[in-house]
């Protein structure tokens, strides 16, 4: 099975539920939480067109996998603004507005090139054989595969300099 | 610990491989609480990157931008006030204050969007922040984010800094504008004398009233400038200038200076505008620009979208 259809994965979801949300209480420690997430994934099946899909599989747990992500961020992202609020004296939350859809408002902006700006000066400071593939890897959107075969090294080098390059910058990111 | 992290980012390096072993990945989950929580801190770091990744390549460490010196000769040219380029996102960049001593109170001033912020600080100097824009003030030692207009009193043997990205400002009493925005670092001179000093600068420079210094971002280049000096921070009195601007940074500013939320029909977005917008209560400087253009209005949620004629 390397092509599965939309109904194949919808299917697909079905016969492996029970491992998804065992994997989704794991993930996120919580059943409530898991059970929320998982209606959420079955309406992303049901109604996403994907295109082919190499392993579907795989490929239904990074969605469960993403969907996690993207409530801890939201999370993070609503303590960030309410902490700002807090400590805001002019009353941003009341004039604060997006510049467009597309375009996100000036204080966002401002947020994220702080962002930016520390995540680069961070990537600088890895090491070397770590940096040149995080760079290749994550900025210019090489596979491990493509990374692997410009510098010479084996599959799994690229995957260790990445893991060597990510808890660096978590220990230089949380200072 | 560290060994959890190790752990953590082996697996969150191989999930986008289709031979991720999801299986082994909830049980490690499972074996400990902690484990969820170190792959939520490498997970969220990787996101960011993503998020970021485009900037981030473009960021990439360059051999050192070319430096104004003497046997570069500066390029001299009229400026036509304040650039909306300049003032144009709010990607202002995040710098860190040299440390002056920990018992030294530092303080924080942010404007929202839609209007200037007034900062008297205790030794009479008087600033106006531009629109979302940010200033710490740490003693004699300030960093800015956004533009800003200062008017620092002389006061004997005291120079203030204002450090805005990779520039120093060094100012002994004086009135000036600085930005410190998307697309780089301004300064403009209205009375009196201060130095500008940065690594990317062979050696400091005097700017005296009438001058003006742009470092560009993107360009790397440094150029010299000359301004009115009634017309350093035009934006103070609701003036927006802009020179061969493309509209969508026009609207962007329009939106940040005036609190009017402005988009722009891609179709247009890169269209060039050259003229002054004010700024005043009640009028809709967003109309009056696409008066001046010839183009089309239409109401949306909350703001104006401005497109070509004849949709």
């Amino acid at each position: 099975m390397s092509l599965e259809s939309h109904q194949g994965l919808v299917g697909l979801l079905e016969e492996r539920r029970a491992e998804l949300r065992r994997f989704l209480v794991a993930r996120t420690g919580s059943e409530a939480d898991a059970d929320d997430l998982l209606s959420e994934l079955w309406i992303k099946v049901n109604t996403g067109q994907p295109g082919p899909i190499a392993s579907p599989t795989a490929y239904l747990f990074r969605m469960a996998n993403n969907l996690v992500l993207d409530r801890i961020r939201e999370a993070r992202r609503r303590e960030r603004r309410e902490s700002e609020w807090t400590a805001d004296r002019h009353g941003l939350h009341s004039t604060l507005m997006e510049v467009s859809d597309s375009s996100p408002n000036a204080e966002q902006l401002m947020v994220e090139s702080g962002e930016a700006r520390r995540l680069a000066d961070a990537i600088a400071q890895l090491p070397a054989g770590a940096q040149r593939v995080l760079r290749r890897h994550k900025l210019d959107g090489l596979s491990h595969g493509e990374v692997a075969a410009e510098l010479g090294i084996s599959k799994s080098a690229v995957e260790k300099h990445m893991a060597v390059a990510m808890n660096h910058l978590r220990r230089l990111l949380g200072d | 610990m560290d060994r959890i992290y190790e752990e953590a980012a082996n697996w969150l390096v191989r999930e986008p491989d289709d031979a991720m072993d999801w299986p082994g990945f909830t049980h490690w989950l499972e074996a400990d609480p902690r484990h969820r929580a170190a792959y939520d801190e490498l997970a969220l770091i990787d996101a960011e990157l993503d998020d970021h990744s485009t900037r981030l390549a473009a960021a990439r460490p360059e051999p050192l931008p070319v430096a104004a010196n003497d046997s570069q000769p500066l390029r001299w040219g009229r400026w036509a006030g304040m650039g909306g380029g300049a003032i144009a996102a709010c990607l202002a960049l995040v710098f860190a204050l040299q440390p002056v001593g920990r018992d030294v109170p530092i303080q924080d001033y942010r404007s929202a969007i839609g209007k200037n912020s007034q900062i008297a600080l205790g030794d009479g100097s008087k600033i106006v922040l531009a629109p979302a824009s940010h200033l710490t003030v740490q003693g004699d030692q300030l960093a800015l984010e956004g533009t800003g207009y200062f008017d620092i009193p002389h006061k004997p043997g005291r120079t203030l800094i204002i450090r805005a990205g990779e520039f120093q400002i060094s100012d002994v009493g004086t009135q000036f504008s600085v930005g410190n925005e998307a697309d780089g670092v301004s300064v403009d001179v209205a009375e009196g004398s201060l130095s500008v000093s940065s690594e990317r600068l062979a050696k400091p420079i005097a700017l005296a009233a009438g001058h003006g210094l742009r470092a560009d971002r993107s360009s790397k280049t440094i150029r010299m400038t000359s301004v009115d000096p009634q017309q350093v921070a035009s934006w103070r009195r609701g003036q927006l200038q802009f020179d061969q601007t493309p509209l969508a940074l026009v609207a962007r500013d329009i939106s940040r200076y005036s609190g009017e939320k402005v988009m722009v029909d891609p179709a247009i977005a890169n269209q060039p505008f050259s003229g002054v917008i004010a700024i005043d209560e009640g009028a809709s400087p967003a109309r009056a620009l696409a008066q001046i253009l010839s183009v089309e209005t239409r109401p949306v949620d909350g703001g104006i979208r401005l497109e070509p004629r004849g949709r």
